[in-house]
């Protein structure tokens, strides 16, 4: 006879495809600072785009700002030479100097009310966007100072920082949708993103400062790449031998021919999840 | 597609007990599974343990009629040392196989499918004496219990399949279950005691329809106005055209028809009487293949 069953298991596979990559096509010149300087390089795009919606706003005009919005294309066609790159980084408080008083030359000019709450709340966007970027160029002008080094972080600093990313993600949606931490509270136009930190010691982790970015960057894409309504699990853990990063979504995945070498969203949804997993030697 | 639940077909008489007693019957199942493993290990046998299993299939007849499955639910206790009673005479006569790695495992597991018993009991006695009433949880508390649901689910499967806290150390064998409680007042929630049990057997469908490797996200939340209950898996799903029919009373979707398990098949029946019962209302979002998402919320009661 055959023993009894305890709890049966669905045999329905629990993700379709898993693809290790291996290798992608050889990267073309500048391509490599542009990966590098990537989290600058998005930082300016959201920045440009504020601009743009305080020019709508004012004068429904998007290139209202023209020596800002300039400033920021020649800042990001900079970001493929390493060494301008870095002396952007090295001068972001300049720039913010530059953008502010168009903003204010502008202001006056149009006489903006104190209470035209758009025009405040693009503002204020601007100037958390310019704290990012501050605290992205520091980060980025000490890898320069030494490349393949580990930091170590606490998990609660981890999980502060990710949280205020979070919260900028949700910000930059001018209310598009929220992104909330309890299924339960989900509502359709929010995102549920659980997120667990956890290292061998409990208390902190270290990762080369280039793999914060990684970590952002593959949250920031699960987002853009999952409905409002969808759900991102995030985990990052470490122990003696390995740091093993993995986010997956309930997005609109990656056809399974795309999955290697390159990733794109375009094309139909061939896959219900995608899920992308990182794992490193540690140093 | 996300379908609000708002009748299911008649229950035949006895049903509505085996309802109540759902939590006692799931965990009788499981003994009565391990009460046959101890025969298969001892004599190759799994009705050796013929007294043992003919008062379980009693209790399982019993849970049908409420007097019955009070009476059971008060002396689970004097069942449990007649049962263990009745191993430590088998294991006696069967010494060189009771002392194996897979006897002893098995024996603890019916230590600890009695310890849940013996809460079900408790919680099941509870609702039946004050039918209605709402009880508070320390959130701690509530994460515990159900911490040790997850253990007992996993320790059930005997090293078949993990369940993991960080997606970061999921393994193709094991789950991933996030499980986030809160209140607005951060520290307790009330709720029915029978909804502790819709909980349970929510979560313990998405582990059974959900394939290893696969993801299960709970929510559960209060606040001032209402009770809500989130549990999304990353399973097989239901066909469309069942998700309003595969609420009813020992019913489930085609696709899983061939999937063996111990349970009676009423758990989202139970769900949605438990939801009517205290005046909620009841969500199944599904997908083929791809999972399902079962929303429950009570409106909190008046104080």
């Amino acid at each position: 006879m055959t023993p009894p069953a305890t709890l049966s298991t669905a045999t329905t596979p629990a993700l379709p495809v898993g693809v290790e990559i291996k290798e992608i096509p050889p990267l073309a010149p500048g391509e490599l600072s542009l990966i590098e300087m990537h989290t600058l390089f998005n930082m300016l795009n959201v920045l440009s785009g504020e601009l743009m919606v305080i020019g709508l706003h004012l004068a429904d005009d998007a290139d209202l700002f023209t020596s800002s919005l300039a400033l920021c294309g020649r800042i990001k066609d900079r970001l493929s030479d390493p060494a301008r790159a870095l002396e952007f980084a090295a001068n972001v408080a300049a720039e913010e100097q530059a953008i502010l008083a168009e903003i204010e030359a502008v202001r006056v000019r149009h006489a903006v009310p104190a209470d035209d709450a758009e025009f405040h709340e693009s503002l204020a966007n601007i100037r958390s966007v310019f704290r990012i970027l501050e605290v992205r160029a520091q980060e980025a002008l000490a890898r320069a100072r030494a490349p393949g080094r580990w930091i170590d972080f606490t998990l609660e600093d981890l999980r502060r920082d990710f949280q205020e990313v979070f919260t900028a993600i949700e910000k930059n949606s001018k209310g598009r949708y929220r992104i909330i931490y309890n299924l339960a509270r989900q509502q359709p136009s929010d995102y549920y993103i659980d997120f667990v930190i956890e290292s061998t010691n409990g208390r902190s982790l270290a990762m080369p400062m280039l793999f914060k970015d990684v970590i952002r960057d593959l949250i920031a894409n699960a987002r853009k790449y999952t409905l409002p309504s969808g759900t991102i699990n995030v985990g990052l853990y470490e122990t003696d031998a390995e740091l093993r990063f993995v986010v997956q979504d309930t997005g609109r995945g990656i056809p399974p021919a795309r999955s290697r070498p390159s990733c794109s969203s375009a094309g139909a949804a061939a896959m219900s999840r995608s899920s992308a997993r990182w794992a490193a030697a540690s140093a | 597609m996300e379908v609000e639940i708002t009748e299911i077909p008649p229950l035949a008489p006895g049903e509505r007990s085996l309802i109540d007693m759902h939590s006692l019957l799931n965990v009788v199942n499981v003994l009565s599974g391990e009460l046959m493993l101890v025969g298969l290990h001892l004599a190759d046998d799994p009705n050796l343990l013929a007294r043992s299993l003919r008062l379980s299939q009693e209790i399982t007849r019993g849970l049908t009629e409420p007097a019955k499955a009070f009476a059971f639910a008060s002396r689970v206790a004097d069942y449990e040392q007649e049962i263990l009673e009745e191993i430590v005479a088998a294991s006696a006569a069967h010494p060189v196989q009771a002392a194996q790695l897979d006897h002893r495992e098995t024996v603890d597991n019916i230590r600890s499918v009695f310890s849940v018993l013996e809460v079900r009991a408790r919680e099941v006695m509870a609702q039946l004496q004050a039918p209605g009433q709402w009880v508070s949880y320390t959130i701690d508390g509530l994460r515990n219990d159900f911490l040790a649901v997850f253990a007992a689910i996993e320790k059930n499967s005997k090293g078949r399949y993990r369940i993991i806290y960080n997606l970061a150390r999921q393994q193709p064998n094991d789950y991933y279950v996030d499980f986030v409680v809160e209140s607005s007042d951060r520290l307790s929630l009330s709720m029915p005691i029978l909804f502790k049990d819709v909980v349970r057997d929510l979560i313990a469908n998405a582990r059974k329809y959900t394939a290893p490797g696969g993801t299960i996200n709970i929510g559960l939340y209060e606040t001032a106005t209402e009770l809500r209950f989130v549990v999304q898996d990353t399973g097989c799903g239901i066909p469309a055209d069942e998700i309003r029919t595969v609420v009813g009373f020992g019913r489930r979707g085609s696709n899983v028809a061939q999937v063996r398990t111990m349970g009676g098949g009423f758990g989202l029946t139970k769900a949605f009487l438990v939801a009517k019962q205290f005046g909620g209302r009841m969500w199944i979002k599904s997908e083929l293949g791809a999972g399902t998402r079962i929303t429950v919320t009570l409106p909190r009661p008046l104080r």
